[in-house]
Formats: structure tokens, sequence, C-alpha cells
């Protein structure tokens, strides 16, 4: 276990779905479930926790009739992102 | 997850797993390659084999019905998609700002001569591949963006009936070949 690392980030499936927003400007739903391999359960309640740290946005429209949920990262969700990273890098080269 | 190491490594492998997946499926590049070769060849016979006294019509005709038809594709593209790469929102206003250039070459080509204004043509047809190959890390494009600068160089130099030919092969090499790898890539990677 990493200590002095945000929580909330410190979570594989949490990680892995800012991961894959960091270099993209939206992704959908169906598409963060493809690449992270999570259930649909658990990748709802996961994105939730993000939206409700301000850290990703939700936005949900109809297309043909079927709901699309579309993620962005924040800002706020960028620079949490880039702090986990410089932290994690001092872990592996203190230095 | 215990490890700093293995947290890099996720971090690592979901950023290069969004970024390798194509979101463009070549459709743009079949369409207007398609089209022109279509209108150069086809205008190459008018010219060549018939009477017919306006056999530029054929552009005429069909580009904007390409243009309207990539513009649906577009937005249907568009509203599709399950990821957008940043990419993505350049990509129209690149090919946009390309065909502004080349309305602006069409409508006053009376102005130089039609010799001339075809190898403009391939040259900014090469800016526009060149760009996109870079921007979406598919050098097939790249590739066909030189041999389009090569094309326009030899353009400069032949006849106009010739310069036709040298468009439909520009399209063969430079749109339907990378277009037909852009959607062979996305066929993989929707497997």
């Amino acid at each position: 276990m990493l200590p002095n690392l945000n929580p909330l980030l410190h979570n594989q499936l949490r990680l892995s779905i800012v991961s894959l927003l960091i270099g993209l400007e939206k992704a959908d739903f169906s598409f963060l479930l493809k690449e992270t391999g999570a259930s649909k359960g658990n990748l709802s309640v996961q994105i939730n926790k993000l939206k409700d740290a301000g850290y990703i946005s939700v936005s949900k429209r109809f297309v043909n009739n079927y709901p699309k949920t579309e993620c962005a990262l924040s800002p706020k969700g960028i620079k949490a992102f880039e702090e986990y990273v410089a932290g994690i890098k001092k872990y592996i080269d203190p230095s | 997850m215990t490890t700093a190491e293995e947290q890099l490594q996720l971090i690592e492998r979901m950023i290069k797993q969004s970024q390798q997946k194509f979101s463009d499926n070549g459709k743009f590049y079949l369409l207007w390659g398609w089209v022109a070769l279509s209108a150069s060849l086809i205008h190459y016979a008018l010219l060549g084999f018939t009477d017919f006294s306006m056999p530029y019509l054929v552009w005429i005709i069909l580009m904007p019905l390409a243009g309207i038809a990539s513009s649906i594709m577009g937005k249907r593209q568009s509203k599709q998609a399950d990821h957008t790469l940043y990419s993505d929102k350049v990509m129209p206003y690149l090919w946009a700002g390309c065909t502004i250039s080349m309305l602006i070459l069409i409508v006053l080509g009376y102005k130089l001569t039609w010799n001339i204004v075809y190898p403009l043509l391939l040259i900014i047809w090469a800016i526009g591949l060149f760009s996109s190959g870079a921007l979406i890390r598919f050098k097939p494009l790249m590739y066909g963006a030189v041999l389009n600068w090569i094309l326009a160089i030899f353009a400069f130099f032949v006849a106009f009936d010739v310069q036709l030919l040298l468009i439909a092969c520009s399209m063969l090499f430079s749109y339907l070949v990378p277009g037909y790898m852009l959607q062979a890539q996305a066929r993989r990677d929707a497997a």
C-alpha cells in the first residue's frame, strides 16, 4: 500500500478510468466498459464517485432512441491525476 | 495493486490503449478517393474520346454531392462514436481549411491557367494528408502526401489531360490505399 497518495485515485478501476480519459476528449460508458473489462455495476459506481469528487463530468443523451452516457475529465481531475503520477514517481525514484 | 511500479504500469497501459484506438475508419478517404478518381478518369475520357464541350462538368456535379455525403457521414459518425480523441476535433477544421483553399483556387482558376491550378490542388491535398497522418499517427497518409508533392512537381511540366491521370494516381495511392488500410485497422479494433 502506498501512503500519502490520493485515495480516490488509489483504486485500480478508478485509476484506469482516469488514465483512459486523460488522452481523450470524451468517452462513453460502453468504451470504458470494454477497455477496463469491469462489470457494468462496478463501473457505474466508480464513475459516480469520480463525478461526485468533481474529477469527471458525465452527460447523458439519446442517440437513435438509445441512452448514451459520456464522460470527460475535468480540470480538477487532470490536476489530481498529475499530482498522483508525480507522487508515484517519487516512490519509484525518491531522488 | 500494491506497488508504485504496478500503478504506473496500469496508467501507461490505459493511456496506450486509449491512444491506439483508431477513431478514423477511413470512410472519408474512401468517399473522396473514389469520387475524385472517378471524376478525373471521366474528365479524361470525355476530353480525349468525345466532343463534349464541358467535360469539367463532372467535377461540378460530383464534388458537391460528395461534400453533402461527407457532412452527413461526419454528423452520424460523431453521434455514434464511443470515444473522441483530441485529433478528432482538429481534423474537420483542417480539411475545411483545405476545401476553402481549393474552392478559391477553382473559382479564381480562370485568372491563372488550369495547368497551374491542378498541381496546386495536389499540393493542398498533400498538406491535408500530411497533417492528418501526423495527427492520427498513421504513416501511409504521410507517404501519400509525399507522393502528392512529387506528382504536383511532375504536373507542372505535363499537359492538362496527363494532369488528370496524375490526379487519378494520387487518389488511388494517397486516399484509397490508406483508406482501406484504416478500414481494416478499424475492423480489427472492433473485433
